[in-house]
């Protein structure tokens, strides 16, 4: 289902991408867009709404003259300074903070400006209840399959039973022919297809005995590989308490990794940001293109952020319940979604974990991504294509023995190697380093069971 | 090795008890005792399961687990809020401390994980303990977690508001004030300066309040000597590092005299045998204690013979230094005595002298003889004193009858428990129960009945400073948000003077208070408040230290009158001695399992206290000598006066006949698990001689009862089956040869020099059945020194609370089934004629009997030796345990399958097995299976399941870990970067952890070293543990020498072995 899912958004996407757009020759809205999202896209809305500087809807409209404008985009504290009073209408208005100044080429402006007055299509708020994901407690692997295993069983016994009346209505008629005819009506016997199978068994032993094991070894590899996932959690993707958008915020935003899982250098555990991570940016940030104010609500209601006056509660955790389940519903203005932010009010974020390894297995962030130079999509997959992050890798010993004998380990960069790397030098071709053999992680003990079980 | 030592582990091995030659031949003792938890046999019996049924159960069971192994659990993954700062999930913040309880004094660091304290070690910036611990201090941190502590303010046992309590308790004291009567705080012994400001605002603000000093064992006799002898109520600080020559007359200073976990590290660098004034060790007592083991001359002598001798060392030290000599001083072992003394004068300015006796009398004499000697100012300071045990005993003792009086109302308890340690307990109790006001600021329900119980804070929930001794500043910082709804006791104080309001439980009105006083200390010298929390330690300026002048007061003591006062006639009967065990102390932990556990250094004893005897006393009371699984002991009434307790008795080769030996510390009744109040309260035999109190008591009377009792001990589990596996020589033998007394053992009767390699024959150490294996990177390995190992036990609890290891509890333990994955053998060893050594068909060991009486005493700390070679890797059926390329024996918990033939295989014995799953069991009710106890757990060693092998994995977890950060900051692993628990306890630095491969480093060079050998190395494993051969300061030769008659043949297969064995490990490294 999720693949189906994928595909379709993937589909989806693509139609986009590929409608007709606004075209000229040095001046280009797409590439408008493009430098909008890296430059301005930080601080400015394309529509009429103030972020932290004023929407740019009209933008155009408001500067008389364009050359102003540009002097003003590409460097506005220079511009300041020659007293246009619009310009320091604007400064007063934002508290004085200015906009930083920008290596743009006229027409790179001129590409945002024409992207700004015909920004296309943007994507509508989307309310995630609607959303059919599989639940917390489903999803496993093999759960994709589920439903065509039905459709297919269900279509078997339909035909069965298609088969069955026709076979009755048919023998009905020859009986009424026989009958016409004068002759004896069918046997039940002769047309009972147990009987018949039986029968033609007992003629046919060696093609029968040849059906039978191949039933019977058909059957046990099936099992063999069913119960081969048991515990596997491949594709595992439970449905999580807020709808986080990996792809919205690593594809399209382009955030590292590390912003938010920072620790993945540190420690072992790569860890889910607190939420003060996540105010960084969504104190300004109040509502995103899929969901509104719906999912980043539940944040502000997490960490008591009153996004009407753009401060913290003071006190939070000593304010009453009810007052702020109020003052949430009237800033979202929506009962359903109130409904979904009031649990989150005065409380933790419950995430659903989705990588897990059993207790005796020990990994360590760090080892991998700092030591090791292993890339987070490696074993994560393409998160910044996950809508919802699943879990991309097997997880299983066999798959980390696999990487573990192929990945090279880089001891010509670190000095922590310096040892094994003179051995080496002075000992080429011997034993485990002959010409040509790709110094791997098995080489220096990866695949001891005290690298990973203690 | 010895030709003539011989070593055992205890009487059953001395004299072959049956029992003991069965069990020794099998490495787990005892079959699976089913019927016991399959139920009642006799439902057992009546029920039918037939082969039908037991398949259904086991269809159902496939079924069952496979249905449960389908569904994915929902794991919740809750990050932060606002994440502090400071803390990285996964990794570990380290926070200087200060650990002290009135008992023992030790700055530590304390290891934190997502905010919560799961281990200690030592902190080397502190100049009393260098970086030391000791087996309490360590197994202090589980207390934290323990379910017994007091959750909130209570009065008479209700819950009680803590504002609400202030205000009754005020209220309270200002009407027994107002009726002109008297209240008492009782504390222990403060060493905190600012604790010690907080209490004074409070006896301001309440004069009729009286503040009096109790300490549970007293030393108050040594202040009384220095007052009468010096002029100064003092207790010097003692430098064991300086001292040459070292004279104890029944002071147990390596565990439980005065600071003894600061003694430690400087007495083991003061017998370092390559320092070129290797102190020598003289013991004079009645009971063996850990000192008295590690001495280099032990002389047994009765407790009533203490203060004689104590004269009779005086009047030697006199007579040679032209004073005068007084009277008396007659004894039996004068010649031990002169021994002493000669080597004291030897080394004279570079002695210590020191003796248990609480009395001021003798203490007087021993100051005197120090100062005779000239200690004063090197080993012995009058200028830099020891603050800790100020305790004054007969205001303490007389407490209880003004409280009976009715002139005391009102008492506040603060880190003393009198109800359970003062000897006539009963009365206190009973006097306390008719006070008007009784608060006690205990973390738990005690002994002594208090109506309002305001719990304090653990210590490691605390804020505080201290000042052991003069000058020697550290500092005690939380570590944890408080668990409970508890509230430090100096918070209350303050809030009582009206000095301060009630903060949260983060107790910021105490810190604050504090941190002022400090500010204005730290802040002129250029220092900052921040930087002491950093170090944990500062020392000011230390007092100039000057030799020591003696004073006459007008009518005070002299020497004459204080040795005529020592020779008094003792009443006839027994004389018993109270002692301090290493993981009870004085009771303060005893709802801490893993202290109980944790088996006494001489005894071996786990989770009771008994009646330690002498064994030719017990032949003639016919009391059984043995112990173990078959064998109960028999248990004796010690009456004295109207007091007494019954209690098993244990054989204890050293006991002074005539004396017995109880531990204090067990017994107690409150505020603990069901499974630690075994034992019984020695308290009550506390005497009080002079005004003071003294662990001496004399005349007790013995009383066979016809009961018996089983002690769980691990002395006779694991022997070693008569193999010479301690190495030991004399100091001059070894200063002629470094190597001396580390000949490779060749009389196995197992062992033969040559085997079949291919054609020919070859010495065994030149013959590998294994393929040869490069360890080119890293090869870890430690290094153990027999001769600077205590035997404290400090390793044994920080390794159980690294590693997760198991409490198994009493009755497991005596099913040998003890978990520790590191043991210290002990082994008494007496000399002996060596045709009498154990040899299969030579079992007649009778002979030496007379000789074990005082034996002597070695400690070896064994654990998994990492064999090279190893034998239990070869037969593991599921390869759980293999080698790495590192030099590590792995075990692989989750392959593991329980046969157990690896530890059947292991000639070392160092393997132990699950037979339960202790994390998650209710009969196993320690720590581990419930959620606070769970808190201590390690989160990066795996918590074992039932039904699998584990042992010492060397910490690979913190291997891995030290390694991880060198390749993150793309460097070697430095030298001593890398430090196992054991080796990180050990006050003495015995044990050493390193890399073989690092030819710089410290490890390498003592495995060098001459005095270096591996355990068992006949059998051909290759450890990677190195043994450092004990060193006695003793005149007397081994006879390593002698032993060379068999003819050079002998010396030269000895080199031959050594050098060949250096060579077969230098293998590892030079290919």
């Amino acid at each position: 289902m999720r693949n189906v899912l994928r595909h379709a958004r993937l589909l989806m996407v693509g139609l986009l991408i590929a409608l007709p757009h606004f075209m000229r020759a040095e001046v280009s809205a797409e590439q408008g867009k493009q430098l909008f999202k890296a430059n301005c896209a930080r601080c400015h809305y394309v529509t009429d709404k103030r972020f932290v500087g004023p929407g740019l809807a009209g933008v155009q409209d408001r500067w008389s003259d364009e050359a102003n404008l540009l002097a003003w985009i590409r460097n506005s504290s220079d511009y300041l300074k020659k007293g246009d009073s619009y310009a320091n209408k604007l400064f007063a208005e934002y508290n004085g903070s200015v906009m930083p100044a920008f290596q743009l080429s006229d027409d790179e402006i001129r590409s945002i400006l024409a992207y700004i007055a015909e920004p296309g299509d943007e994507p509508k708020p989307v309310d995630p209840s609607n959303d059919d994901k599989a639940d917390a407690s489903g999803g496993k692997s093999s759960g994709d399959n589920t439903m065509l295993t039905y459709v297919l069983i269900g279509a078997a016994l339909l035909l069965l039973i298609l088969a069955r009346s026709l076979n009755s209505v048919s023998k009905a008629l020859e009986n009424v022919r026989r009958e016409k005819a004068g002759e004896e009506p069918i046997q039940e016997e002769s047309i009972n297809v147990v009987g018949k199978a039986v029968a033609w068994m007992a003629r046919n032993k060696r093609i029968t005995a040849v059906i039978a094991l191949v039933l019977v070894g058909w059957v046990s590899y099936k099992g063999f590989v069913a119960l081969n996932t048991i515990g596997i959690y491949e594709g595992y993707q439970p449905k999580q308490p807020i709808a986080f958008s990996h792809k919205l915020h690593v594809g399209q935003n382009k955030i590292e990794c590390q912003y938010c899982h920072s620790t993945v250098e540190k420690s072992r555990h790569a860890n889910i940001p607190s939420a003060n991570v996540c105010m960084n940016c969504h104190k300004a940030v109040q509502e995103g293109p899929q969901y509104g104010k719906n999912e980043i609500t539940k944040i502000y209601a997490a960490v008591g952020w009153n996004p009407e006056k753009n401060e913290y509660f003071k006190d939070y955790a000593k304010m009453d319940k009810e007052e702020l389940s109020a003052f949430y519903g009237s800033y979202l203005g929506d009962e359903k979604a109130a409904a979904a932010v009031e649990p989150f009010i005065q409380s933790n974020i419950e995430w659903v974990q989705i990588h897990k390894l059993p207790d005796h297995a020990y990994f360590n962030h760090a080892q991998h991504v700092k030591v090791g130079k292993v890339e987070c999509t490696t074993c994560h997959g393409e998160v910044g294509e996950m809508e919802e992050v699943y879990q991309h890798s097997p997880l299983t010993m066999g798959w980390c023995i696999n990487c573990h004998r192929e990945t090279e380990v880089q001891y010509a960069t670190n000095g922590y190697y310096e040892r094994l790397h003179q051995y080496y030098k002075e000992h080429k071709g011997e034993y485990e380093m002959r010409e040509g053999q790709a110094f791997t992680v098995e080489k220096i003990g990866g695949l001891e069971c005290s690298k990973c079980h203690y | 090795m010895s030709n003539q030592q011989h070593y055992w582990k205890g009487y059953e091995e001395l004299e072959n008890d049956p029992g003991f030659v069965a069990a020794r031949e099998k490495e787990f003792a005892e079959d699976l005792p089913m019927e016991e938890f399959l139920g009642n046999e006799a439902n057992l019996g009546s029920s039918q399961t037939n082969r039908r049924d037991f398949l259904k159960f086991l269809g159902f069971g496939v079924t069952a687990a496979t249905l449960a192994a389908c569904e994915t659990p929902v794991n919740k993954a809750i990050p932060y809020l606002v994440k502090p700062e400071t803390i990285t999930p996964g990794v570990p913040n380290f926070y200087a401390s200060t650990y002290y309880d009135g008992r023992d004094y030790c700055p530590v660091v304390v290891k934190t994980r997502e905010g919560r304290p799961i281990k200690l070690k030592g902190n080397p910036a502190s100049a009393l303990s260098r970086g030391g611990t000791n087996a309490r201090v360590q197994g202090s941190v589980l207390g934290l977690y323990d379910g017994k502590r007091a959750k909130t303010a209570t009065k008479a046992g209700k819950s009680i508001g803590w504002s609400a309590a202030d205000k009754e308790i005020s209220d309270a004291l200002k009407a027994i004030g107002t009726e002109g009567k008297k209240a008492v705080l009782l504390t222990n012994t403060l060493i905190s300066p600012s604790t010690r400001a907080a209490i004074g605002l409070f006896l301001n603000a309440y004069p009729q309040v009286e503040h009096i000093t109790y300490d549970a064992v007293s030393y108050q006799g040594i202040r009384l000597a220095h007052q009468q002898a010096f002029g100064k109520g003092i207790i010097p600080h003692m430098d064991f590092a300086k001292a040459r020559s070292i004279v104890s007359i029944g002071a147990d200073f390596l565990n439980g005299w005065l600071n003894s976990c600061a003694y430690e590290s400087g007495y083991a660098e003061s017998r370092a045998p390559e320092n070129p004034h290797m102190s020598r060790h003289f013991q004079f007592e009645t009971l063996m204690s850990l000192a008295g083991s590690n001495a280099d001359y032990r002389t047994m002598i009765k407790a009533s013979e203490q203060g004689a001798a104590v004269v009779a060392l005086y009047n030697a030290v006199a007579e040679a230094t032209g004073n005068s000599k007084v009277a008396g001083g007659e004894v039996a072992f004068a010649a031990d005595v002169a021994r002493a003394t000669k080597h004291l004068l030897a080394n004279k300015g570079y002695g210590l002298v020191v003796c248990g006796l609480n009395d001021t009398n003798a203490q007087y004499l021993v100051a005197r003889i120090n100062q005779m000697l000239g200690n004063y100012g090197t080993t012995l300071s009058l200028n830099t004193t020891l603050n800790m045990f100020a305790g004054n005993d007969t205001a303490a003792l007389k407490l209880t009858e003004r409280m009976k009086s009715g002139e005391v109302q009102g008492l506040f308890l603060y880190g003393v428990n009198p109800g359970y340690s003062m000897p006539d307990a009963q009365a206190f109790n009973q006097a306390m129960t008719g006070l008007k006001l009784s608060v006690s600021f205990a973390d738990r329900a005690e002994e002594s009945p208090a109506q309002y119980q305001l719990p304090d804070h653990h210590y490691l929930e605390s804020w505080n400073d201290f000042e052991a001794v003069s000058g020697y500043f550290s500092v005690q910082q939380p570590t944890i948000h408080p668990l409970f709804d508890t509230r430090q006791a100096q918070e209350t104080f303050l809030v009582w003077a009206g000095q301060a309001q009630r903060s949260d439980k983060n107790n910021t009105a105490y810190r604050e208070f504090m941190k002022s006083r400090w500010v204005n200390v730290l802040n002129p010298l250029g220092k900052s408040w921040d930087g002491f929390l950093y170090e944990g330690c500062w020392q000011a300026a230390s007092a100039v230290d000057a030799t020591a002048t003696p004073v006459s007061p007008e009518g005070g003591l002299t020497a004459a009158a204080a040795a005529k006062a020592l020779t008094v006639q003792v009443p006839k009967g027994f004389e018993v001695v109270l002692y301090e065990k290493v993981g009870m102390g004085w009771g303060n932990h005893a709802n801490n399992p893993i202290l109980q556990e944790l088996p006494d250094p001489i005894s071996r004893v786990t989770w009771d206290n008994y009646i330690a005897m002498a064994p030719s006393d017990m032949d003639a009371m016919k009391l059984n000598k043995m112990m173990g699984q078959e064998q109960q002991a028999n248990v004796v009434k010690v009456s004295l006066g109207n007091r007494s307790i019954e209690l098993p008795v244990l054989a204890q080769p050293g006991q002074a006949p005539g004396t017995i030996g109880i531990a204090l510390g067990y017994g107690r009744l409150f505020g603990r698990a069901e499974q630690s109040t075994l034992g019984a309260n020695a308290f009550p035999f506390m005497a009080t001689q002079n005004g003071v109190l003294s662990p001496i008591a004399y005349g007790a009377k013995l009383d066979v009862t016809a009961s018996t009792y089983a002690l769980a001990g691990t002395q006779t589990h694991h022997t070693m089956m008569g193999r010479d596996i301690i190495k030991e020589t004399s100091l001059n033998e070894f200063k002629s040869n470094a190597a001396s007394g580390n000949a490779p053992k060749t009389q196995h009767t197992n062992v033969v020099d040559l085997i079949p390699a291919g054609e020919h024959e070859a010495p065994i150490s030149k013959v590998d059945y294994w393929r040869e294996f490069k360890m080119i990177n890293h090869r870890w390995g430690m290094s153990i020194d027999l001769n600077s190992c205590t035997g404290c036990g400090a390793c044994v609890v920080s390794c159980h609370v690294e590693n997760n290891v198991p409490v198994v509890g009493k009755d497991e333990v005596r099913r040998s089934r003890d978990m520790h994955w590191l043991r210290i053998d002990r082994y008494y060893t007496s000399d002996a004629d060596p045709s009498t050594r154990y040899e299969r068909g030579n079992k007649d060991h009778r002979a030496k009997e007379i000789p074990s009486a005082n034996p002597r005493v070695a400690f070896q700390p064994v654990m998994c030796q990492h064999c090279n070679h190893a034998p239990c890797e070869t037969v593991c059926p599921v390869l759980a345990t293999t080698h790495s390329t590192e030099g590590l024996n792995q075990m692989t918990y989750n392959r593991c399958v329980g046969t157990r033939y690896c530890a059947n295989n292991c000639p070392y014995k160092v393997r132990r097995f699950n037979w339960f799953s202790y994390h998650d069991n209710q009969k196993f009710d320690y720590f581990m299976n419930d959620d606070l106890g769970k808190m201590v757990l390690n989160p990066d060693v795996t918590v074992r399941a039932r039904g699998v092998m584990e042992k010492c994995s060397l910490c690979v977890q913190r291997i891995q870990a030290g390694k991880l950060s060198a390749k993150s900051e793309g460097r070697m692993v430095a030298d001593g970067e890398i430090q196992t628990a054991c080796a990180e306890a050990c006050p003495t630095n015995a044990i050493v952890f390193g890399d073989f491969n690092d030819e710089k480093g410290k490890l390498t060079g003592l495995a060098q070293h001459g005095r270096s050998y591996y355990l068992l190395e006949e059998v051909g494993v290759k450890p990677n543990i190195v043994y450092q051969t004990k060193i006695r300061n003793v005149d007397e030769a081994y006879g390593h020498k002698a032993a060379a008659h068999h003819g050079a043949e002998h010396e030269a297969g000895k080199e031959a072995h050594s050098g060949s064995s250096t060579e077969a490990h230098s293998e590892h490294q030079s290919h």
